[in-house]
């Protein structure tokens, strides 16, 4: 595309759409001075934002925030083991590679990639709140007991999971895994997830969170504030190609 | 980039990215409150924004600017999506938006008053352009209807509007 032009106002602004502004940003990435004037008309915009109300997050948005740096651990540390070059490390070392290789072997033997995945999911997860356990010994203990409860979640099997069901022809073949309580939902389908969207129905109404994050093998996608949705699907436009139905925890 | 990138951090280091959350979360919330109008939904926006852009790499370059900026014209891009999209949960927009008085609570009064100041110094049509845009959550075509012109006309207005608005804050500080 061209330079950015005014469309950095308007991005600025929130006037483009997510394609439009998707075009920008791959730009940007290339093209330092085009990248300078997102940033100048975004310092612009942003003196705006200080004209408005002040609202006050709740303390579970305060305490879902603190958690986000875990949530995004137990992500990368449930990716499949990916081709690494001589001296690479890993970001959470020894601990995640031997879950990965454990992960890997069930694979060989069962050959069921997805079920491989799924238990790799767990020993990862443990793994990673593991780490996480030792390299936050300063913090005080109410906030370590919550976030090993988080991860104990994961890891010991708090949460439930539940077949994708194909709604048309063809179909993925995937799983959702859920916590018991509803508070997260995490999507995962064997091999390409191509271009569905993961959506999360509940009596307010459907919402889109994009697309599945591709990795090698798997597509998945981890939604920390579900909300005990209804009905988790993957569409495609507006089709439920596949979906699932939760059962938590009361219901 | 400096700012954001999960896999620059080491184990027990203080994260860059928890502690930009930490540090505009409240703004970014309130931000997003503006456009959704409703706590939990504005919550959750903030939470999948941030997610979103932890989970790319090269999501902010230092050269960019502020990460601030950055981080509220992605919360507010996020919340604009999720009004405008045919599942949202509404298609409510601030139709009477003024900006608020004395005794209201906002994100920065000093700042807000500079604010003031500088988009009561802009030509009308530049004002009104924005105050749409910005502050009601008007997209580009709405403004053009309410206005009888053309997207083109106001997005021309846009841009001059911000530029204008910089430099009276310069003068601002010079002053």
């Amino acid at each position: 595309m061209n330079h950015v032009g005014e469309a950095a106002e308007l991005q600025a602004l929130g006037l483009l759409g997510p394609q439009e502004r998707a075009a920008l940003e791959r730009h940007g990435a290339g093209c330092s001075e085009c990248l300078r004037r997102l940033g100048l008309a975004e310092e612009r915009a942003a003196r705006l934002a200080s004209a408005l109300p002040w609202a006050e997050p709740s303390n579970d948005f305060m305490q879902r925030l603190h958690d986000l740096p875990r949530v995004l651990a137990v992500e990368r540390a449930s990716m499949p083991a990916e081709p690494t070059g001589a001296g690479a490390e890993e970001p959470l070392g020894r601990a995640q590679r031997m879950a990965l290789r454990w992960a890997e072997e069930r694979k060989r033997s069962a050959g069921l990639r997805l079920r491989a995945y799924l238990a790799g999911l767990a020993v990862a997860a443990l793994a990673a709140g593991l780490v996480f356990a030792l390299s936050h010994g300063s913090e005080s203990d109410a906030t370590l007991r919550g976030d090993e409860l988080t991860m104990s979640a994961l890891a010991h099997g708090a949460f439930g999971q539940v077949p994708l069901v194909a709604g048309t022809e063809p179909a993925p073949d995937g799983r959702v895994l859920y916590a018991k309580d509803g508070s997260w939902i995490f999507v995962l389908v064997e091999g390409s997830a191509g271009r569905l969207h993961l959506a999360l129905s509940a009596p307010g109404g459907l919402r889109d969170f994009g697309p599945l994050l591709q990795r090698p093998g798997v597509a998945t996608l981890f939604v920390p504030s579900a909300h005990r949705p209804l009905r988790v699907s993957l569409r495609d436009g507006s089709t439920d190609v596949a979906s699932a139905e939760p059962k938590y925890d009361g219901r | 980039m400096a700012g954001l990138n999960a896999r620059g951090s080491e184990p027990g280091a203080e994260d860059p990215f928890a502690k930009a959350c930490a540090a505009h979360a409240a703004e970014l919330y309130s931000v997003a409150r503006h456009v959704l109008h409703d706590r939990e939904w504005a919550e959750d926006c903030v939470l999948e924004t941030l997610l979103r852009l932890r989970r790319s790499p090269a999501a902010h370059r230092d050269e960019r600017g502020s990460l601030r900026a950055f981080l509220i014209a992605a919360v507010r891009n996020d919340a604009l999506d999720q009004l405008r999209a045919p599942s949202g949960r509404s298609r409510q927009t601030v139709p009477n938006f003024e900006l608020p008085g004395a005794d209201v609570r906002l994100i920065d009064p000093v700042e807000a008053e500079r604010v003031r100041d500088a988009l009561a110094a802009l030509p009308a049509e530049q004002r009104d352009a924005l105050l749409r845009a910005y502050y009601k959550n008007r997209s580009l075509q709405q403004i053009a209807d309410e206005r009888e012109t053309s997207a083109q006309a106001v997005s021309a207005a846009l841009q001059a509007a911000l530029e204008r608005l910089d430099a009276a804050s310069v003068r601002a500080v010079v002053l």
